[in-house]
């Protein structure tokens, strides 16, 4: 296995983030799907070598990266998209991706070049390399935050919502992108289960810190078959309802006797595991 | 991802610019573009041989990167420093700040001294501290918002981090010893500072792995200042750590903080991590 993670707990104050997860990936794209402070973002972090776990083992590409040679090895492999990609203000899309590269030892500075334009070409920013970060769209950043992960063709991914703020046609790219290379381990968090559905070979439902279900995306939707229906109006054992574009009531939960049941989606299934929780707000 | 409507040279341009007709302005311009355009790139490339373009945008790109740099950096570069260490030193606004915030400091703690009446010990009670506050500053993770990313690369944050701290507080001793030059009588009085200085900024850097940089400047910071107040208190002289057995003990504290520091550096980076 490409990454593991055994029994891992996080803690921040009284906060519980990560609750005794146990996972393990191997290569092709793997999606999180969780409800806001399900402990996505803590996972990442960890998976991505930038936060140490409170308890528990972490095994990245055969390495211990609570060992500090052998964390060096591990990100000498390693592209990570933080939540946030925080890009000094002043510094250009190119000079920001080329101090990145700098610290990920692209020495040379005539490779350095080439391997900084590539990746602006990736990510569709070339025409943007000599704007100042601070002049970007949300969009523009991700794509910035992604240029600086996919520097050096890491062997690991680690993304958290590389998707958000991208238009539809960005987000076709994106998916293009990470799913090139079938051999390369891809971790990804997002709240699109379209994305889910149609890029990952395996997805996990994390919740309170826990993994609730890991598997493939069919095997997710297919989880919730005779717990999704339609129906005129809402019933009595709906835990979720909402009513569609043609006017009928699709509904998650305890189906009467008699209803007109669907074949569930990955969406479905994601909400019949975690249920309300899935409308929380605020994050971990 | 899509690229906007932007300006290309048009094909007349490009030939032009590829035998040598196009005014200087014009060609400059042309080179301009084709540094961030895929598609005329590969227009030029049907006219030119690989090597020279590539070479002639070699030489377009590191006029643009050398004039991109900035002065301090090229600075430090020739002054021996290597490219990575020169970039993650200055690349991020926190050292600015904290920078800028050392030499506000050293201006305060003049403007203070200059209104005391007895301005040799308000002077030998805060200079200490202005390194403190300084390195604090540059130490903290939070203050610059790249970190994440950067933390994911190899470059090791210890070395980052240290290498902040200790430029920034070497800016805060110099603008401190400054404001020392306003003091009457002794010249002595400036360098008394340095070794406490040295030592309280040495535990802040020991202490951050376990305490975070915040707690760890609290901690040290405010236990010079108990001390201090305390030895008021009970009468003795509050300026103890100016004389030979403070300086001595000083001198102690900062080689056993300097010590732990270099070995333990893996606490430092573990400590960025928590």
């Amino acid at each position: 296995m490409t990454m593991s993670v055994h029994d891992l707990v996080r803690r921040f104050g009284r906060t519980t983030a990560l609750d005794g997860l146990s996972l393990e990936l191997g290569p092709g794209v793997t999606g999180l799907l969780g409800p806001n402070g399900a402990g996505k973002t803590t996972l990442l972090r960890i998976l991505a070598t930038v936060l140490a776990p409170g308890s528990g083992s972490v095994r990245l590409l055969g390495l211990d990266p609570s060992v500090a040679t052998q964390r060096v090895q591990i990100r000498r492999q390693l592209g990570y998209l933080p939540q946030e990609v925080g890009a000094y203000p002043s510094f250009s899309v190119r000079e920001f991706v080329d101090y990145v590269a700098v610290l990920k030892e692209h020495t040379d500075r005539g490779a350095r070049r080439r391997e900084v334009d590539r990746v602006l070409e990736l990510v569709d920013l070339t025409d943007k390399a000599y704007v100042k970060t601070r002049a970007l769209s949300g969009g523009m950043r991700r794509r910035l935050g992604l240029a600086t992960a996919l520097l050096g063709d890491p062997e690991l991914l680690v993304l958290d919502e590389p998707a958000a703020g991208l238009d539809p046609r960005q987000r076709m790219r994106f998916r293009e992108l990470v799913s090139a290379d079938p051999h390369r381990c891809v971790v990804l968090s997002t709240h699109q289960t379209e994305d889910i559905a149609a890029l990952c070979r395996q997805v996990v439902v994390v919740d309170a810190g826990r993994a609730l279900f890991r598997g493939t995306p069919a095997e997710l939707a297919a989880s919730a078959a005779g717990r999704v229906w339609v129906g005129s109006g809402r019933d009595p054992g709906a835990s979720l309802a909402w009513v569609t574009g043609d006017g009928s009531t699709r509904q998650i939960g305890d189906p009467p006797s008699g209803a007109q049941l669907v074949e569930p989606t990955v969406e479905d299934a994601y909400l019949v595991l975690v249920g309300a929780r899935a409308l929380a707000p605020a994050g971990v | 991802m899509t690229a906007g409507a932007r300006w290309h040279p048009s094909q007349d341009g490009i030939r032009e610019y590829v035998t040598g007709q196009l005014d200087r302005v014009s060609a400059s311009s042309v080179e301009a573009h084709l540094l961030t355009c895929g598609p005329c790139r590969s227009l030029v490339r049907a006219h030119v041989p690989t090597a020279r373009l590539d070479a002639m945008l070699s030489t377009v790109e590191d006029r643009l990167d050398a004039r991109e740099r900035p002065r301090v950096e090229r600075v430090v570069r020739r002054l021996g420093m290597d490219e990575p260490d020169a970039r993650a030193l200055l690349a991020a606004p926190s050292v600015r700040i904290a920078w800028w915030g050392a030499v506000g400091l050293a201006c305060l703690l003049a403007f203070l001294v200059e209104a005391q009446e007895s301005p040799r010990m308000l002077f030998l009670l805060l200079a200490p501290l202005l390194p403190v506050i300084s390195t604090a500053a540059a130490y903290a993770p939070g203050l610059d918002p790249a970190l994440p990313i950067v933390m994911a690369t190899p470059y090791r944050t210890s070395r980052l981090l240290l290498a902040r701290s200790l430029a920034v507080g070497a800016t805060a001793a110099a603008g401190a010893s400054l404001a020392g030059l306003g003091l009457p009588g002794q010249r002595t009085t400036m360098v008394l500072w340095l070794l406490p200085a040295l030592a309280l900024t040495s535990m802040v850097l020991a202490l951050s792995p376990w305490l975070g940089t915040g707690l760890a400047a609290g901690t040290v910071g405010g236990g010079w200042v108990l001390a201090v107040g305390l030895l008021e208190h009970r009468g003795a002289d509050p300026l103890v750590a100016f004389h030979r057995d403070g300086q001595l003990l000083s001198a102690l504290l900062a080689a056993v903080a300097l010590a732990v520091v270099a070995s333990h550096q893996r606490h430092l980076d573990e400590g960025a991590r928590r």
